[in-house]
């Protein structure tokens, strides 16, 4: 079980969540997470990204079960999940999807980037015990992983692409690790709110830029 | 749950106006009309609103209450924060009234009350580091705004978005990092850290330099009339907000070094402002720098609070608004105008031939932000200038070269609007077939009331001191 020690609003009826899985099936949500951060960032292939994305979000569902309970943990999912039905549903929309089992050989950019996650991956697992013991000495340390992995994932993402749905997914990936790392912190219905607001906010953001995109290309 | 509140009037009540705006946004002159009549009568209330939150209304007595409860938490605006407001309300209202007559999005109505209810609320939620979210959110809104049409969204909306959003966590972390740490005073290390997280985080929002690369690119390729509003809000808000901070947590404000950090983040940023404005050639891009040369005076006045900087602070809010629309409006203006002017320094080429009053304006509008004498942000800059001189003699000769930079850019300005291409025919002076006497008068009346401000800045600007009463621990009151 993982120790917790958080701040909460004060609300009698809060459950603070119980670490319910067992510690090998977190760590394999933990690494499936992880490597569909790593799809996203090294893949160009859409619909491969948005089932990525949505698999990641089932990853921060199992992981932050942890913290929450199983009802506030399903509104992240969900939340996650109409983000990725958003995205999908514009890039449908947009004519420009493709197959989801489509084979493409990979590029010098793609191995490039694949090497770069591999990097992530390693620090993500390297440098959580260190973050646990110098910063956050309550959350647990698998949490820490998927929730540093997420934010470094993420901020590659944003650093290196231009294109409106990677920069979405790398805005939504860098989030989602915070995200994951302050609900081990903290806990406020209107944070929580507030997050909500912010994700769905952000694939519309993303899905705008997407449409204009295509429509100045069109034109 | 009470509705009889402040955050009702203020915050609830704009927010379900603009709601209610998204469905008419076709109709044009109605949304404009609903966001400036909502806008002046929020600005107006809040400007008279009683202290004590009570008033009479024929035979019967209405109090308010200064906290509004949501999910545990409260939001709360109290009456010393309602100068602020009626102020936001005002420069939304000022905004709003003209921003018909340029070609901006249909959504500029809707999304400017939106705004200005969130910016309102960043400073009356609590735990207010929560705001952290609610500044994510306006950004989220603002860029639908910032994206020209038709085209696609360019890397500077892109970058602002991406920095905007690193800042979040900054902000939120150093909250819960330093929670009760006024009861664990040798936890020096804590407070290190959630001051270097909160400094990094505001320099990110606010775009110190070097964190400001993105801003030119969104500035050129942005609408003036949104991009001055975007970013006059927000970097009145984020000061506003930055007060708020050091006033709230003791362990910051005592720290030695958060302040001269502060006037050297801010002396560097208008160096950065004033050196790269000197060598622009595109004058829609100097809206970025000037944006940036007003944050370096900010963050500098905040620096230099217990110098006087916080009453620079507030003194040059309002004539600094003033500034940016005089000359977001007139370079919006010379756009509709003459579209064939891109902004560049080539195409704006004797165009005082051509437009004499819109030139002028542009010229007495940078010279204003320049602080020059006589004009309304004279009083502000004056103050900052002498406490920055009398601290260090660096401070000196870097404020005095940013100076430099903005009078050689407004230089090349006046060069390139006085001389005409040698390679094509001489214009006649067809001004007053292209200038009509409303948009002249608008110029004048602009111009007439900068001077104003300058000229008597005790009666005109001395009332915004007042948006300084709510920081009782920082500027505890004589």
């Amino acid at each position: 079980m993982v120790p917790l020690f958080l701040v909460n609003d004060g609300d009698p009826d809060l459950y603070a969540g119980g670490a319910t899985l067992s510690e090998t099936l977190r760590l394999i949500a933990v690494v499936v997470l992880l490597l569909s951060a790593a799809i996203n960032l090294v893949r160009r292939q859409w619909a491969l990204n948005i089932f990525a994305l949505g698999l990641q979000y089932a990853g921060i569902f199992l992981i932050i079960l942890e913290v929450r309970s199983p009802l506030l943990a399903a509104i992240k999912l969900i939340v996650g999940l109409m983000v990725s039905l958003m995205l999908y549903l514009t890039l449908v929309s947009s004519g420009l999807i493709e197959s989801l089992v489509q084979r493409r050989r990979f590029s010098s950019g793609e191995l490039f980037r694949g090497t770069i996650a591999l990097l992530l991956f390693l620090i993500s697992f390297l440098a959580a015990s260190g973050l646990q013991e110098s910063a956050f000495p309550q959350s647990s340390q698998l949490l820490l992983t998927a929730s540093l992995g997420l934010i470094l994932f993420g901020l590659f993402q944003m650093g290196t692409i231009t294109e409106p749905l990677y920069l979405a997914i790398g805005l939504l990936t860098f989030l989602s690790g915070f995200e994951l790392l302050y609900a081990s912190l903290e806990f406020s219905r209107i944070l929580e709110a507030l997050f909500t607001a912010v994700n769905l906010s952000l694939a519309l953001v993303g899905s705008y830029f997407i449409i204009k995109d295509v429509e100045s290309r069109s034109a | 749950m009470s509705l009889m509140t402040t955050s009702t009037i203020w915050i609830l009540f704009p927010l379900v106006l603009s709601i209610l705006l998204m469905a008419v946004h076709r109709l044009q002159k109605l949304s404009v009309w609903i966001a400036c009549l909502g806008s002046l009568f929020l600005s107006i209330a809040a400007f008279v609103f009683p202290e004590t939150l009570e008033f009479s209304l024929g035979s019967r007595n209405y109090i308010f209450d200064d906290t509004f409860l949501i999910f545990n938490r409260a939001l709360t605006l109290t009456a010393t924060q309602l100068r602020t407001v009626a102020m936001f309300y005002l420069f939304s209202f000022l905004w709003n009234i003209v921003g018909a007559r340029f070609s901006v999005s249909r959504w500029f109505p809707t999304v400017s009350l939106a705004t200005t209810a969130l910016w309102v609320s960043t400073l009356a939620v609590e735990p207010f580091l929560y705001a952290a979210l609610i500044v994510e959110l306006i950004v989220l809104i603002s860029v639908l705004l910032l994206t020209p049409r038709g085209e696609q969204a360019g890397s500077g909306v892109m970058r602002y978005l991406v920095s905007q959003t690193i800042a979040l966590p900054f902000i939120l972390l150093s909250g819960w990092m330093v929670t009760g740490i006024e009861s664990a005073p040798s936890a020096s290390v804590l407070i290190l850290r959630g001051t270097v997280m909160i400094l990094i985080g505001f320099s990110l929002w606010l775009a110190v330099f070097p964190l400001h690369s993105w801003m030119p690119m969104l500035a050129e390729k942005s609408h003036p009339w949104v991009f001055s509003f975007i970013f006059l809000m927000q970097q009145t808000s984020l000061s506003i907000f930055l007060l708020k901070v050091l006033d709230q947590f003791a362990w910051l404000r005592n720290l030695s070094g958060v302040f001269p950090a502060m006037q050297w983040a801010g002396v560097l940023t208008l160096l950065a402002g004033g050196v790269l404005a000197s060598m622009q050639t595109k004058v829609n891009r100097i809206l970025a720098y000037i944006v940036l040369i007003e944050t370096g005076y900010s963050v500098l006045a905040i620096g230099l609070i217990g110098q006087g900087g916080g009453e620079a602070l507030a003194l040059s809010l309002l004539p600094r608004a003033l500034a940016y629309w005089q000359w977001s409006y007139t370079l919006s203006s010379i756009h509709q105008i003459a579209p064939e002017i891109d902004g560049s320094f080539p195409s704006l080429r004797g165009l005082f031939t051509r437009l004499p009053f819109h030139s002028l304006s542009l010229i007495i509008s940078l010279l204003g932000l320049l602080g020059l004498p006589g004009l309304g942000l004279f009083p502000a800059k004056r103050l900052l200038w002498n406490s920055g001189a009398g601290l260090t003699f660096g401070y000196t000769t870097l404020l005095g070269l940013a100076v430099a930079g903005m009078a050689l850019f407004i230089l090349r300005l006046m060069h390139t609007l006085l001389t005409n291409d040698p390679n094509l025919p001489t214009p006649g002076l067809s001004g007053k077939d292209e200038e009509s006497l409303p948009r002249v008068l608008v110029l004048f009346l602009l111009t007439l009331l900068l001077l104003l401000l300058g000229m008597f800045p005790h009666i005109f600007l001395n009332p915004f001191l007042g948006i300084l009463e709510p920081f009782i621990h920082l500027l505890p009151p004589s």
